[in-house]
């Protein structure tokens, strides 16, 4: 295993060329060291390091398990969209771990806010590069997580940053499967097209009233009947209609500073905000909708460029 | 094994029949990828190198004992191989404590308590504490120790600590074969 001196050259063991902006989503922020942009000195290429933060308690609970389950997930998956470890290296202490990725400039973030300026918004065909892109990637990690059918459960209905979770895990059911996920790509899916979070909660109860607000209320819902009478839920939620095709109009030229968006763009968008988990449309399904066989043609985004 | 598994990703699927809810397409591919991650998380026969100490007769106990373990604590019978894997792939790396436990049974049963450890870790919801693993050992192990070792195994691993598992090869053909959903659960329970 190679030791960290390899970047070396001062006594902080790697060389820090210049601070990367933090990671956006992240699933388990306890995780996130820094992050380091650094020049590998045995072939010279730009690659981030990122250092294992480990808790005080070290002493007592070893290696933290999140990070020993990230890099275990990452080191087993290899996709061209998913950001890859090419290696793990180490310090002279245990605490001195560090992961070599590829080195990105920028998150989706960061992107959004930068483009051709802040508040254009993306090309049609850019939306739709970016969105494949995403939808393989995750069809990637579902077949491979499918591995993994069992563990964590319990912990997972708090790991989804907020404005990115999917109803039925704020009404706290545990038990689910890549549909959260594909929630998740959903609500991205609209935040490219308007370059803001669609779903911007302040508190779990908010968040599910802005769900409940831009989609409806689910009342004649299946899925959501059985869960609330499984609950014995009382609460009555005030009935709203969707509000999607207004949120997100269709065949319109950019009055509101929105992405073009093709009627087959918007059946993707619902079907993947669908709030059945049950009826959502899976990674590789969405990949074989006719928003991607129809339509214009994809192009690389121009902050690629 | 290996041959035969090569032959059935040669034979090409002649149809796109959803298997489960997976196409059959889809099946091959997983298994092709499984295939090739296989190969980074090699090992050898340990048992028949020069140095050791360890024979057929210890491995099949300390296997029987992380089994044991795993049934009373109510853990999945999967960590247990998956521990057992880390087990042998660390005994062939030339770590120091890879070498000592070739030679010291006592380390090999650090190792055992340790590979258990890491499996927990990764593959349950709840993972034991290192006391708890100490205390599993009687009190012959501390948890420094353990601790100490869990971070030896990891770099002489590379932190490769998800393969693919015979378990998951078998899942995964099991859906390429077009028996009932009740003879499918009787063959993955058999296996």
């Amino acid at each position: 295993m190679p030791k960290a001196d390899r970047w070396s050259s001062d006594e902080e063991e790697i060389v820090l060329l210049s601070l990367l902006p933090k990671p956006i989503s992240h699933l388990d922020e306890g995780t996130y060291g820094v992050v380091w942009k650094a020049r590998d000195n045995a072939t010279q290429e730009i690659v981030a390091i990122k250092q294992i933060k480990f808790d005080s308690d070290m002493t007592k609970e070893g290696f933290p398990i999140s990070a020993l389950r990230e890099i275990g997930v990452l080191l087993s998956l290899s996709h061209e969209s998913i950001v890859s470890v090419r290696e793990m290296v180490v310090g002279s202490t245990p605490d001195k771990v560090f992961m070599v990725m590829d080195c990105f400039e920028m998150d989706l973030q960061a992107a959004m806010k930068k483009g051709p300026g802040a508040s254009t918004p993306f090309a049609q065909s850019e939306v739709k590069y970016m969105m494949r892109q995403i939808l393989s990637a995750m069809a990637h990690v579902t077949s491979i997580a499918r591995k993994y059918e069992h563990p964590a459960r319990n912990m997972t209905q708090m790991v989804v940053t907020l404005w990115y979770r999917a109803p039925e895990l704020l009404f706290s059911e545990s038990c689910y499967g890549p549909e959260i996920d594909t929630w998740s790509i959903g609500c991205i899916f609209g935040e490219l097209l308007i370059k803001e979070a669609i779903l911007k909660g302040t508190g779990e109860l908010d968040q599910i009233q802005k769900i409940f607000k831009l989609l409806g209320t689910p009342t004649d819902d299946e899925y959501w009947e059985q869960l609330w009478s499984k609950q014995g839920s009382t609460f009555k939620w005030k009935n709203n209609d969707s509000d999607l095709a207004r949120t997100f109009a269709v065949n319109s030229f950019s009055a509101t500073g929105q992405s073009y968006l093709s009627p087959d763009g918007f059946d993707l968008l619902s079907r993947l905000l669908s709030l059945n988990p049950k009826k959502r449309i899976t990674a590789e399904d969405a990949l074989r909708h006719s928003y991607f066989s129809c339509g214009v043609t994809e192009q690389v985004p121009m902050f690629y460029v | 094994f290996y041959e035969m598994k090569q032959a059935m990703m040669n034979a090409h699927p002649q149809d796109n029949e959803t298997v489960g809810s997976m196409i059959q397409e889809d099946l091959y591919s997983v298994l092709a990828a499984m295939l090739r991650q296989e190969e980074e998380y090699e090992c050898h026969d340990y048992l028949e190198f020069d140095d050791t100490k360890i024979d057929e007769t210890c491995r099949t106990k300390m296997t029987e004992w992380v089994f044991q373990v795993v049934d009373c604590t109510r853990l999945q019978r999967e960590t247990a191989s998956v521990s057992m894997s880390y087990l042998d792939r660390f005994m062939c790396t030339s770590s120091p404590t890879a070498k000592k436990a070739r030679l010291d049974r006592k380390e090999y049963q650090l190792v055992v308590l340790t590979t258990l450890y890491i499996a927990t870790k990764i593959f349950e919801p709840f993972a034991m504490d290192a006391s708890l693993v100490s205390k599993l050992s009687r009190g012959v192990h501390s948890e420094e120790e353990i601790i100490a070792l869990e971070y030896e195994i990891l770099v002489a691993l590379q932190w490769k600590v998800n393969g693919p598992t015979p378990l998951q090869f078998v899942n995964y053909l099991l859906e390429l074969l077009s028996t009932s959903c009740q003879d499918k659960a009787l063959l993955y329970e058999h296996s």
